[in-house]
Order: C-alpha cells, then structure tokens, then sequence
C-alpha cells in the first residue's frame, strides 16, 4: 500500500512538471510569434533562445534554433549562426529547414573564404534532391520561416538558386 | 770524460766489425739457402693451396725480414694465367722462435701493390669459395699482422680499362682479439678519385668463427655501424646505418697530400669526421638479421629494419652457384620517406623468384600495395597488385635492353570497382636516345587482339617522366570486363589508339572503336526496354560505336560518343567527375518501325496531328549531379513541344510523376 502512494506521488510530481514545462514551451513560442507581428524581432530571438535550449524532444525547438541562426546571420554574428545550424542539423537531421540551414552554411562558409566547407555544404546541397525536368525546365520549392522570411529554391538541371524574399543570394552550379 | 768516451768506441770498433760480419755472413747463408730451397719452399706450398703458387725471387734481410717477388697464384687449366699478382710480399718472422724451436713462425704478411682483373678474381672467389673458407678455418691460431697496401682490381682484363678498384687492408690478431682497418676508392682515369670507403672493425676470434664487437663503414655519405657474429654457418649482426642520398658525388682530383694534411690525416679520426659532415635523409636504424650460409646455399632467415621509420622485412634464399636462382619475400608498412609531406600508410608486399641459366634471367612474382587510408585529391585506391610470371632480360648495345614477359597481371582496386588488366606475352624493347631518355618499344597479345606502342621514358628525378602511344587492335569487347564492367554487355572486335604521359599531370586519352557488334543486356537499354516495353532494345546490333576518352587525375570522360544503329542512335557526351559527380548531354533517337513495336510509344504518337512527321524520334537529355542520384532534364525539340501541345496539361503532369516515380526507383537500385 505504501509503495503505491509513493509510486503515485512520483506520477504525479513528474506529470504536473512536464506540463509545466510545456506550457512554458508554448507560451514562449507564442510569445515568440507575437513579437513577430508586431516586428520586434529582438524579442522574438530571447523567446526562441528560452525554447532552444529546452530538451531536444521539444516540439518547437527545431524551429526555434533555425530562427535563432537566421536571427544571427541576420546581424552578421557568422560564429553563432554557424553553430546554431549546425546544431540544428545534427539534432534533427531529417529537418525540413535542411536546405534550408546547409544554404546558410555554404554562404558563411564563403564569408570566411572556407573552401573545404563551401565544397562539403554543396556537395551536401547537390546530393539531398535528385531533379527530374520532363515537361518543365525548373523546379521550386518555397518556404516561409518563423520569422517571416520567404525563402524559394529553384532546381534547374545544372544549377541550384537560393532566393531570400525574392532577391536571389547565391548559386551552386555542377 | 771526452777521452774516455773514445777510447770505448775504439775499443768497440773491432766488435762491430766482427758483428756486421757475422750478420753478412748470416745473411749470405740464409739467402743461399732460400735459393737452394726455394724451389722446395714452392713445392711446399702448393701441396697445401688449392691453386698452384709461383715465386720469383726470395730474399732474406736483416734482422727477421722474408721478401718474396713476383708471386703469382695461377689457374689450374691455364697455368700461364694469372689470377693474382702480388709484385712484393714481406715475411716478417721471430727470431726467437727460429733459435729456440727451430721453427718458421711468421709474425706478420706485408703485400705491396698485389693486383687482379676483378672478373677473374670474381670467379677465382666464386669457384673456391668453401676452399677459401676451409683454408682459413684451418690455419694455425697463432698472432699475427695482414696488411695489404695498394691492392689494385682492375675492371678489365690485361688493364684494358684504366680504371681500377684500389683497396688497403689491415688485419691484426692478438691474443684471440681480431682488429682491422682500411678502405676501398675507385680510380676514375684522368678524372680522379672516388671519395674512398674506409672500414674498421674489432673483434674476437673463438673455435667456431668470430664475434664482432663494432664494424664501422664511413664514406662523406654514409656511415654505418654494425655488431654482430659469425658462428659456423650463421652470420647475425644488429645496427644501424645513415645515408645523404643527396650528396653529390664528384670526383675528387688525385692530388698527393702536403705533409700538413698528412699529419692532420695522422691524428684525425675519419670515421668520427664523416658523421659530422653526412647530414643524413636516409636512416635505416634497427638493423636485426640471421643469414645461414651453407655454401652454395645463402638463406636470410631474417633481415629487418626501419629505413626512416618505416618498417621493413625480408627472408628469402638464395643459390650461389649456377644455375644462380633466389627467391625473395619483401614486406613493408610503408608511409613516406618524408616526414614533411602527409602520407598514408600502405602495406607493400613483394615476392619474388628470379634464376639465371644460360646467361638468360627469368623472374617471376607478385607485387602488392594495399592503400590503408585515401591520400587527399588522389585516385581512391584501396589496392594495386601486380603479378608478373616468366620475366626474362637480355642486355646488348642497341636495343640496351628486351624484356620479355609470359603474363603481366594488373590489379587496382577502388572504393568501388575493381579493374583488372591482363597481358600475355608481352615485349619490351629499350633503346638510348641520350643519357637521360629512352626510347622503348613494346608489343603483346590482349584479349584475343593485340597491343603494340612506343614511347619515351625520361629519368628525371624519383619519378620517371613517361610519354606513350599504343594500339590495340581486333580485341573481343565483351572479354575486357575487368577494365570497364560495361564491357561485358558489348560484343564486337575493338579498336583502340591512345596515349599515355605522366608529366605535367597523370592522364590517358584516346579513341575507341567496336565495328559490326551488338549490345546485350546493356542496363541503360534494358531499362529503356522495360519502360517502352521495347524488348528488341535488349539486343542492339550496331554497324559503329565509337567514343573519344580522356581519364585524368580530375575524372573521366567519354565524348563524341556515337552508337550507329539501324534502329537506335545515340551520340552525345559523359563527363564523371570528382566525387562521382556526373555532366552529360545525349541525343538518343529511336526509329519508327521501333515505335511501332512498343505499347506505350505507339499511343503516345497518335497524339500528334501528324503522326509520320517524324522518321525518328530523337529525345535530347542531360544528366548531372551525383552518379548515384543523378538529375535528368529532357531538353526542348520539336518532337518534345508537339508532344506538350497535344497532351493535356494533368496528363504531362501524371507523366512527369511517374517518370520521377521510375528514374528514382532506378537509382535507388
């Protein structure tokens, strides 16, 4: 009997902190969100640096860390951006921001005149999607962040293009 | 005290006299009776040496002096042969031992200028050599001194050529120690004199051979130290040995000393100098070996070393006599010789057997490198093997060399393919165009045809610089499997022409030809053959295929590419380069009683207004990315934009899904 009061004790002392902590998630994402549309990105970055380092079974941390590379390659931080996309990589490998976050990598990569990570990122950027054009001669694909940024990328058969808010940023030819 | 001095010498005088009669006297008589026994001091000798011995002249000096002249050691055959000549030979003898035991007890040989023709001497050495060692071992162990001076071998026979080997020996025995000394040079005619090779050695001797204490070889290039025993049959040694393989070697004129040098050569010590002045690249440290010599049969049970930190191992065995044969098991862990330059580490193994009868040299065995790791921007070699059966050389004047070989067997092994290329009967002929180049020339049987080339190959540095051009005519395709997989699919006689160079960059370019031939089963067909259920595509029978081809150090190419079929063309370009990334454009064209034969194609054609407007269907197509996960775009043509106008836009859509749906699949396989 008295095992049992324990074992409930414990139950419930873990259930009631995990929805603690993930009303504290959602409420920062929330937080997060609305700091966007009111344009003050500065806050949305505290909020999404809170849920970031959250467990990685957190359901908006993958989002969170790829605002937060954005946020920082946004303000030219290179260092930052760089680990925060890396982490998010390797954290989640199959993320949808993928080419996302090895685009960014490519551009610090040619930032800091990196050679070797500039010929890794594309290579990696080439090898993630095989292009069949039949009828058309491009293929895109857009996505819009967190943040509100527009991102598209156009597949032709010998190039990739990277646009962000529909200004073209870079070009990986092969 | 003057005076008394004198009158004591005046005294003395008859005394001195007396005595330096006797000596003549003495002398007189012992050299009367060397003249009287010389002939039977000859005779003597020869019952004991296994060649016959000649002597000139023998002197007896004051006070324990033998001079022997014109000693010369004679061929059994050819008496009037000379093997060795030795012009002086000083006997120094104890007195002591010659009064109290009435015995020649010799206490020292001096030779001046001895000389030889080295090839006489090679095989003086050659046939006698249990002899000489039977001969030594049987000598008295007594003290004694050996010196040679000035022993002169001479590289031709009758000093045709003027320049010789001179070597200076100093052998002394003492109480069971053994201390010698000397060193070799090479006498370069009106050029000069090779820097000498001076040895030294200590120590001692036991019943069943000789336990040496230091060996020590120096030269300005070279100083090795070694220590070691020779017991019966087996010789160990450990040590360790530097080179300055850099050094250049230049004559040095053969200038007499002055007497200031002569003094310093006195109290310098040349070994302790030579090391301070080698600056070595080469260290072969760790010197560990057994060799068991049981004459004619020389075994290396073991003979290991580091030559610059890379561990190296041989054994083999080998026979001295004729027919001459050994066999040779060579292991390395092998990095670099550099420590400068990052390496990767390679197990290198050869084995080899190699024997000479009737002058004709035959070898046979494998050479193996297995890559443990991949060298950056290099070829992704895992392993290279070459094995090579009935090897034989003739050397001559023009051509300087013909090689002939029963089989070369080649094998490179990527990280992904294996190739392997086989030659019989191959011939390799080696000409002079000048000192540093040569020419060669070379011709073989290849896989049912034949291969022939020519080329040059320039010495220049560690890596030779080669420039090659060959043929191959009439060889079966399908037989070359082990160079291109692809070829196992084609059937045909083919030709190919290319040329080989390594320098300025490693690259093989060239044409190929396959006439009247067919393709079977060939992959890219076959898949088109399921798709447009075109079955006569998995049996392709050609007039022409033929492609250009460039393979260097950046990829490898096919263009130009042409398949001449009656019902299928094909020409275009294949570019796979680094990191398997692929560039291709291609036009393949199909004919219309073809189309007719396919379920899918047929329906598809009806589509079109004019249905016979086009006599063959051409699809222009581009491939690029990785070779494993390759993009494909169908290019624009007028076939292509009737096609577009006559289907409807959902149905271009289901077609472009299921096409994706289909080049993935295959390259998922």
């Amino acid at each position: 009997m008295k095992n049992k009061i324990l074992l409930t004790i414990c139950l419930f002392f873990l259930v009631s902190s995990s929805l603690i902590y993930a009303s504290d998630e959602k409420e920062s994402y929330s937080l997060a969100r609305q700091a966007i549309k009111a344009g003050d990105k500065d806050a949305a970055f505290f909020h999404f640096l809170a849920i970031s380092r959250e467990p990685s079974r957190s359901k908006y941390r993958e989002q969170a860390l790829f605002a937060i590379g954005e946020y920082y390659f946004g303000i030219s931080d290179y260092h930052d951006a760089f680990s925060c996309l890396k982490k998010l990589l390797q954290d989640y490998p199959e993320s949808k921001m993928k080419l996302i976050a090895l685009f960014y990598l490519f551009k610090i990569a040619q930032i800091r005149q990196n050679d070797d990570l500039a010929k890794q990122c594309s290579e990696k950027i080439i090898n993630l999607k095989q292009v069949i054009l039949i009828f058309s001669d491009v293929k895109e694909y857009k996505y819009a962040s967190l943040s509100g940024t527009k991102y598209k990328i156009a597949y032709y058969i010998d190039k990739i293009e990277f646009y962000i808010n529909g200004k073209l940023s870079t070009q990986i030819s092969y | 005290m003057v005076s008394y001095l004198l009158r004591f010498l005046t005294k003395l005088k008859p005394c001195l006299i007396f005595s330096l009669f006797i000596i003549v006297i003495l002398t007189l008589t012992a050299n009367l009776l060397l003249l009287s026994f010389k002939n039977t001091i000859v005779q003597t000798i020869n019952k004991y040496s296994f060649k016959p011995v000649g002597i000139g002249k023998a002197y007896y000096l004051p006070p324990n002096f033998v001079i022997l002249t014109d000693i010369i050691i004679r061929q059994d055959t050819l008496p009037q042969k000379k093997i060795i000549n030795i012009p002086i030979l000083r006997i120094d003898i104890s007195l002591l031992h010659l009064v109290l035991n009435r015995q020649v007890h010799i206490l020292s040989l001096h030779c001046y200028a001895p000389n030889t023709d080295y090839p006489d001497f090679a095989l003086f050495l050659k046939e006698n050599f249990t002899q000489i060692l039977n001969l030594l071992r049987k000598l008295p162990k007594q003290d004694i001194g050996l010196f040679i001076k000035g022993m002169q071998f001479w590289f031709s026979k009758n000093n045709k050529n003027p320049d010789n080997i001179e070597a200076d020996f100093a052998i002394r025995i003492k109480n069971g120690l053994l201390l010698g000394s000397g060193l070799i040079k090479q006498n370069i005619y009106k050029a000069g004199v090779i820097i000498p090779l001076r040895y030294r050695f200590k120590g001692k001797l036991n019943n069943n051979g000789i336990v040496l204490d230091k060996l020590e070889l120096a030269k300005e290039n070279l100083y090795c130290e070694l220590t070691g025993s020779l017991d019966e049959n087996i010789f160990e040694f450990k040590g360790s040995m530097l080179l300055n393989t850099l050094f250049n070697e230049n004559l040095y004129p053969d200038t007499s000393l002055g007497i200031f040098e002569k003094i310093h050569l006195l109290f310098s010590d040349p070994f302790s100098e030579s090391i301070g002045l080698l600056k070595p690249n080469l260290y072969i440290l760790d010197i560990d070996s057994r060799i068991n010599l049981t004459y004619p049969n020389l075994q290396i049970e073991r003979l290991e070393f580091l030559i610059n930190n890379n561990p190296v191992r041989l054994k083999g065995k080998i026979l001295l006599e004729a027919p001459f044969s050994c066999a040779l098991n060579f292991y390395s862990r092998f990095k670099s010789l550099e420590n400068t330059r990052p390496a990767v580490t390679k197990d290198i193994s050869i084995n080899t057997s190699l024997d000479v009868e009737n002058n004709e040299l035959n070898l046979s065995g494998t050479f193996n490198i297995d890559f443990l790791g991949q060298e950056k921007d290099r070829l992704p070699l895992k392993k290279v093997g070459l094995g090579v059966t009935g090897l034989s050389f003739t050397f001559g004047e023009s051509p300087l060399l013909k090689m002939r070989l029963g089989k070369l067997d080649f094998l490179g092994i990527t990280d992904v393919n294996t190739y392997r290329i086989v030659l019989d009967d191959l011939n390799i002929e080696f000409s002079k165009l000048d000192d540093r180049v040569k020419y060669l020339k070379f011709y073989s049987r290849f896989y049912g045809g034949a291969l022939e080339g020519a080329g040059n190959l320039e010495i220049k540095g560690f890596m030779p610089i080669i420039t090659v051009t060959a043929k191959v005519k009439g060889a079966d395709a399908n037989k070359l499997d082990g160079i291109l997989i692809h070829f196992s699919k084609t059937y045909g006689k083919l030709d190919i022409k290319m040329l080989f160079l390594n320098y300025p960059e490693l690259q093989l370019k060239g044409n190929l030809m396959i006439n009247n031939g067919y393709l079977k089963d060939f992959e890219f067909f076959k898949w088109l053959a399921d798709l447009f259920d075109l079955p006569t595509l998995k049996k392709i029978p050609f007039q022409k295929a033929s492609s250009n081809f460039v393979i260097d150090e950046k990829g490898s190419s096919l263009f130009d590419m042409d398949l001449d079929s009656s019902d299928v063309k094909l020409n275009g370009n294949f570019k796979l380069g680094e990191g398997d990334s692929v560039s291709s454009r291609m036009s393949l064209s199909f004919s219309r009683p073809l189309i007719n034969t396919s379920s899918k194609l047929k329906p598809l054609l009806r589509l079109l207004h004019d249905e016979n407007e086009f006599s063959l269907l051409n699809f222009d197509f581009k491939l690029s990315g990785n070779l494993h996960k390759m993009n494909f775009q169908w290019l624009q043509s007028d076939f292509k934009r009737k096609f577009m106008l006559a289907i409807p836009n959902f149905v271009e859509r289901r077609i472009e899904r299921n096409m994706e749906d289909i080049i993935k699949s295959i390259s998922k396989e």
